[in-house]
């Protein structure tokens, strides 16, 4: 591993892991500029003031499907090119050992950097987000659709998609916030941020947080039924 | 004592949570709308910097005050409304066509009218209190010639435009109203002059109207070139709708 750099405290071991892919990191940012288009082109059409004030209601709309559309079958091009990498990752998001679980019950622990429960590549808080961004996609997805091609289906089933997307919009919006703050701002967890940017952590952060996956590398993902 | 070590063990757990957030996705398709209308209040109350519409209700009136709130749509923004200088015209196959200043257009014969909106989006506002004119008042000032088949309507803010066939804007519940539930119309609800086409979706119902022209050919509104069905007449419940 090259040395990590002239500014690094003594306190940080030098050795940098490689932790993601170029196509993990892709996956992600596609992902995140698809999430954050939808998010503000959704609240600028939902809010009064705000749809008054941009007006140009059909170009707004216009880049919300397209990023729709980007959202959805992003990721399925991306497993098209890479779909070894793609694989591992969703079965790491899959499989569940007793450690997960205990770290689910207490999840605060992470926000003050003590000791936590040992983790493998993924803590199950990053899981639990995995999972539930992809249903996302899926929910959001078909609810879209019947809006967008409403006249094809019964009008209660419309209103019913339009309330399940809305509210659901905002629930997807407070879970960034908190994947904002934990992955930019709350300092124990922050260095994973230049995980999904520059591909690598320190081995000494990594120790800390995802201990198991350091230790057992591609081991980790082998399964054995509980 | 060959028990594995605790952490090695590991189930499928992702997926079934997967499964159960789509599941929970698929019930609230089923149900979201019955739950909205018991629960009341808590999914409307967060739209962002909505108007009451019932604000100028008042309990002695005698005007209802409307179930749902209004979702305020525009493609080009808010015109603004001078009063001085506005006009209304109606023109095109006519015989004699006028122009109208906004005075003039408050002392026509007027009616008032309570009908439920529909948007093509989902949502709904039952009850709503209007008042306005109708549009067969106009026609008996201008006279269409024998050829005029259709209005189109035209918004002050530049670019919305939607039609009417003349046989649709005869209907008795289609009013041309500058007052909505005993208030003046908001501005954001198409003041001066909105359409209100109630059998029809919320897209023909064009706000800011400041041009009728009579024409020979249907003219497809802006929601109509986009991909919205030209005529926008609401669907009927789905007959095995038990969720209303």
């Amino acid at each position: 591993m090259p040395p990590y750099g002239q500014r690094t405290p003594l306190t940080y071991s030098s050795e940098r892991v490689p932790r993601f892919t170029r196509t993990e990191r892709a996956l992600h940012w596609i992902h995140a500029i698809a999430f954050l288009a939808l998010l503000f082109t959704g609240i600028a059409m939902y809010s009064q003031t705000l749809s008054v004030f941009i007006g140009r209601r059909y170009w707004v709309r216009f880049v919300h499907i397209l990023a729709g559309y980007v959202l959805v079958f992003g990721p399925l091009l991306l497993s098209f090119f890479n779909w070894r990498t793609i694989r591992k990752d969703m079965e790491e998001m899959d499989l569940w050992d007793r450690d997960d679980f205990a770290w689910l019950k207490r999840p605060w622990r992470i926000l003050w950097g003590g000791e936590t429960v040992p983790q493998g590549k993924f803590n199950a808080g990053q899981k639990l987000n995995a999972i539930f961004s992809a249903a996302c996609i899926v929910v959001f997805g078909v609810t879209g659709l019947i809006m967008w091609q409403f006249e094809h289906f019964p009008r209660w089933l419309v209103s019913n998609a339009i309330l399940v997307h809305d509210n659901l919009s905002w629930i997807a919006a407070a879970v960034w916030l908190g994947h904002l703050y934990l992955s930019v701002i709350n300092p124990s967890t922050r260095e994973s941020l230049r995980g999904i940017t520059l591909g690598w952590v320190r081995a000494s952060w990594a120790k800390r947080h995802h201990s198991k996956w350091l230790e057992d590398g591609e081991e980790g993902t082998k399964a054995r039924f509980l | 004592m060959d028990e594995k070590p605790k952490e090695k063990v590991k189930a499928r757990f992702g997926r079934r949570m997967f499964i159960g957030f789509l599941v929970a996705g698929a019930l609230g398709l089923v149900v979201s709308r019955e739950l909205a209308s018991k629960v009341g209040g808590l999914f409307d109350s967060m739209s962002l910097g909505e108007r009451d519409p019932a604000k100028g209700v008042s309990p002695d009136s005698g005007i209802p005050r409307p179930r749902g709130k209004f979702r305020i749509y525009t493609v080009n923004g808010v015109p603004e409304f001078n009063p001085a200088t506005w006009r209304f015209t109606v023109d095109g196959l006519v015989e004699s066509p006028v122009s109208l200043s906004y005075n003039e257009v408050l002392k026509l014969p007027k009616d008032s009218q309570v009908s439920d909106f529909q948007c093509v989006t989902g949502w709904q506002v039952w009850d709503v209190h209007w008042e306005g004119i109708r549009i067969k008042t106009l026609l008996e000032m201008v006279k269409p010639r024998p050829e005029a088949r259709y209005i189109k309507l035209y918004s002050s803010d530049g670019e919305y435009t939607e039609s009417l066939s003349l046989e649709d804007a005869l209907v008795s519940d289609v009013l041309l109203a500058y007052r909505m539930v005993g208030d003046a119309l908001p501005e954001e609800q198409g003041m001066p002059l909105r359409l209100v086409v109630p059998k029809m979706y919320g897209y023909k119902s064009i706000k800011w109207v400041h041009r009728l022209e009579l024409t020979d050919k249907v003219h497809y509104g802006y929601w109509e070139v986009r991909g919205y069905p030209g005529d926008a007449t609401i669907r009927p419940e789905n007959p095995f709708d038990i969720f209303i």
